[in-house]
């Protein structure tokens, strides 16, 4: 059963054709499902926050996505600072790098649409005051928003 | 912030999925975004409040 309801799907292809104007790559860092799954380092969310981005990126030419496997893949995953999964990275025109650790469902998914419309424009709605500031950061800036789905 | 700046990172953290988040950060509400893992900032704040916790927050 899909997870995104007819008329979700429908709104947002519609929001994708009018402002997703560039493309997306989302890399998804994920496990692969194995026939020796242990419990305890058994990613519970990992499945559904794949199956969430296939259905995203059926709704948009310019949504691609890129699974990888925190295992197999360590050393591309280590370049990307993924130590922890569902992790996903989005690459677009944006400058820095945005990502999301867990799996992005209740409000958390219109962020993550948000962050997808700001990657692929590479602007924001922030002020000019903002921006000024951060184009002058004397140092590298990691900021970790931690949330909850509800 | 990371769109407009090659310098910053974000991320967006189910802290639930991650309990050793909740622990080492000292999470008792959310949101809560910690700057460099150093400085957490409480709750939503209004946009020019959050820039000026991150500016004070790299002062040396």
């Amino acid at each position: 059963m899909p997870l995104l309801h007819d008329d979700d799907r429908q709104e947002l292809r519609k929001l994708f054709t009018e402002r997703l104007t560039e493309p997306v790559t989302v890399h998804l860092y994920t496990q692969r499902a194995s026939p020796l799954a242990v419990p305890s380092h058994q990613c519970q969310t990992c499945r559904e926050t794949g199956e969430l981005l296939a259905e995203l990126s059926e709704l948009s030419d310019q949504i691609k996505v890129v699974t990888h496997d925190l295992v197999t893949e360590a050393d591309q995953a280590r370049r990307q600072g993924i130590e922890r999964i569902p992790a996903l990275v989005l690459e677009g025109q944006g400058r820095g790098t945005v990502r999301y650790f867990g799996i992005p469902a209740g409000y958390e998914f219109a962020v993550l649409i948000e962050a997808l419309l700001d990657a692929s424009r590479g602007t924001t709605s922030l002020s000019p005051a903002t921006k000024q500031y951060l184009a002058k950061l004397p140092k590298p800036v990691h900021l970790e928003v931690l949330v909850t789905p509800t | 912030m990371a769109v407009e700046s090659p310098d910053v990172t974000a991320d967006v953290i189910e802290a639930s999925e991650f309990p050793e988040l909740i622990q080492r950060y000292q999470v008792r509400g959310v949101p809560k975004t910690m700057i460099n893992a150093a400085v957490g900032i409480e709750g939503a704040v209004p946009e020019p409040a959050f820039v000026s916790r991150v500016l004070e927050a790299l002062k040396p």
